[in-house]
């Protein structure tokens, strides 16, 4: 076992550096790459000479853009081993850390709980569909979930805002951008809890409304599945509760294959709220990374790539760990085939 | 977009699921008695018709402007009314379908290919072959979707092949794997090895032997990736890095729609109900197909 477990994690960390590595030469070798284009903008647009250009492009990126590529690489490396991610091309003297931790919390917030919410509502219905079988409630359900599960989550969220913003003038749409109500700081105080989560209402239905389905549909598959063992056949004939093998014999055994999609879906969680933070201006790091990308600020988006990989490795390392503890018949230190 | 991806462990092979190999006309029978599989088809036919059927159907030019009707609402002249520059959405939707169509199924055709053939080499070759291929699927799958898709496209530049390119990397190791698992299965049945008794080259086995066993599974596979890769094109298009205005795609048309929600709600809405309409139509198909095509889920089906 403690063979398997430095095996998983030499893996996990293993791939984390060659991701890292991957995007560092991705981003150096692109035609017209960052750096360069920075180095000319600086030069072209501002007046300013090559040398304060550079001396500029080493401040930003954290790196001497004028030596080797092997040299540039062994220094990103030994900036990521002390936390320098460099800094933000769009507002300059931000460090990318810093970006980090200012928005990544928020995001962990609004999507932890949305995670939550959308998890304990799917496995619920997704049992009573599969405990009512054929009847109405389950083909409700059950199209619901199928057409839920087609829909792209940034259009859930127009439509609400379509509905209760434009339409029927239910939610004071303005009054709940970004994060926080201007004037509120962060503290364990009700005003500030409230107000948090008034804000993230809209991005958490969203998120729940587009996943829920999917949580639902699996979960009614596996409890079908599940219902049709013979242990719990035999479970009845002994006589037990119907409550208790619902519980410790039906719901246990179909939420196994669950857990392992729910801890991939954790590592998720910072990189699938993007579009979702982006319609409601939320303040979270998907919509750091949005603005990233549309103008091109490579620190941070490679700061934020980084979070994203190492957060998803991890769930995935969880899932490994987590499933063998989870259901005794797996044996994880079998080999691998 | 988390349900595509699989747990990073390897399945073992003898748990693996063998799907059935139906021969064609019980597969048709089956499928009309699947309520599911008829919905899906019917929808299916209905978006793939109109995206062929486009310059015929569409009542004026995708691009054409008519600026005293910016955002008319749907009636008889617009039939789902007209946008910000009073270009007809019914038209605009039309032309869409043939962008999202077709860059779902070029992306999906590309990782079939290359991920299949990397799935089927390295279950047949095996040993350090094997590894080697499936550790990189694995570094590949450690990047989150969209932003693989992200950097490929900031890499070459934003435009229809760009999409389909970065798309298809994004499912490459989906294919591979889907791939992998019923060629070890297959491998180590007698008929193959009788083959490799009588001294068939490889190429030869593979293609006799090993692909017929896989074609089931990574057909059904592909089926649900197009569902996925119409997702996934709309989003990168709603980010302004898919397809490229004036061209009519249905995510980019959701976007611009988007600003003038309280003008008129249906530039956003109807491009989004297409959208949701064609993803829809594939998934139902693509469940129909798993299901009747796996014998474990085929019981609770027919019990149902």
């Amino acid at each position: 076992m403690r063979k398997y477990l430095a095996q998983r994690i030499a893996r996990a960390v293993l791939t984390i550096f060659l991701v890292v590595s991957f995007t560092f030469f991705l981003i150096r070798l692109m035609p017209g790459n960052p750096i360069d284009l920075y180095v000319q903008e600086q030069v072209t647009t501002y007046g300013h000479t090559y040398e304060q250009a550079l001396e500029q492009a080493r401040g930003f990126f954290a790196l001497d853009v004028d030596a080797p590529l092997s040299v540039q690489y062994a220094q990103y490396l030994g900036n990521l081993a002390r936390g320098n991610l460099g800094q933000s091309i769009l507002s300059p003297g931000t460090p990318v850390s810093s970006l980090i931790k200012k928005f990544l919390p928020w995001t962990l917030f609004s999507v932890g709980l949305a995670l939550m919410i959308s998890f304990t509502l799917g496995v619920g219905l997704g049992m009573l569909m599969a405990y009512r079988r054929e009847s109405w409630i389950d083909h409700v359900l059950t199209i619901i979930a199928t057409v839920t599960t087609a829909v792209p989550n940034y259009l859930i969220g127009i439509l609400l805002l379509v509905v209760l913003g434009v339409q029927t003038n239910l939610i004071n749409v303005a009054a709940i951008r970004g994060s926080l109500s201007p004037g509120v700081r962060p503290g364990l105080t009700l005003t500030f809890l409230l107000d948090a989560l008034s804000h993230a209402a809209l991005p958490i239905t969203t998120y729940v409304l587009a996943t829920a389905g999917a949580w639902m549909l699996s979960m009614k598959s596996n409890t079908l599945g599940t219902l049709g063992e013979d242990y719990v056949g035999f479970a009845r004939a002994r006589g037990l509760p119907d409550r208790r093998i619902a519980i410790a014999y039906v719901g246990r055994n179909a939420l196994l294959p669950l857990f392992t999609q729910l801890t991939i879906a954790i590592g998720f969680v910072v990189g699938g709220s993007a579009l979702i933070e982006y319609i409601f201006n939320y303040q979270g790091i998907g919509l750091v990374l949005y603005e990233s990308i549309v103008r091109r600020d490579y620190p941070v988006m490679q700061g934020v790539f980084l979070v994203i990989t190492v957060s998803v490795v991890l769930a995935n390392l969880l899932a490994d760990l987590l499933y063998g503890r989870l259901d005794p018949r797996v044996d994880l230190t079998a080999e691998p085939v | 977009m988390s349900s595509s991806i699989q747990e990073s462990d390897t399945p073992d092979p003898k748990r693996a699921p063998e799907l059935a190999v139906i021969r064609p006309r019980s597969l048709t029978r089956i499928a009309l008695r699947s309520p599911k599989a008829v919905v899906g088809m019917i929808v299916l036919l209905l978006v793939a018709g109109v995206a062929v059927l486009a310059p015929l159907l569409a009542t004026y030019p995708a691009t054409e402007m008519h600026a005293i009707d910016r955002f008319a609402p749907p009636g008889t002249t617009y039939l789902l009314g007209t946008d910000f520059f009073g270009r007809d959405l019914f038209s605009r939707i039309l032309y869409g379908y043939r962008t999202s169509l077709l860059v779902a199924v070029l992306s999906v055709a590309f990782a079939l290919v290359i991920g299949s053939v990397f799935g089927v080499v390295a279950g047949y070759t095996g040993g350090a072959v094997d590894s080697a291929v499936m550790r990189t699927m694995d570094i590949l799958f450690a990047f989150p979707v969209l932003l693989l898709a992200i950097t490929v496209v900031v890499i070459l530049g934003a435009g229809l092949f760009t999409t389909v390119l970065a798309i298809g990397i994004v499912y490459v190791p989906i294919f591979a794997r889907t791939a992998r698992g019923p060629t070890l299965v297959v491998r180590e049945h007698a008929y193959v090895e009788a083959a490799k008794a009588i001294g068939l080259r490889s190429f030869r086995i593979i293609r006799r032997h090993i692909l017929p066993n896989v074609s089931t599974p990574i057909f059904v596979q592909a089926t649900i990736n197009l569902a996925t890769a119409i997702l996934f094109e709309s989003a990168l298009s709603f980010l302004g890095l898919g397809t490229q205005p004036p061209y009519p795609s249905l995510g980019l048309m959701v976007s611009e729609g988007r600003n003038y929600l309280e003008l008129s709600p249906w530039p956003a809405v109807f491009p989004g109900l297409a959208i949701v309409l064609a993803v829809l139509g594939f998934n139902l198909v693509g469940d129909a197909l798993q299901e009747i095509l796996d014998p474990r889920l085929r019981q609770t089906w027919s019990a149902a």
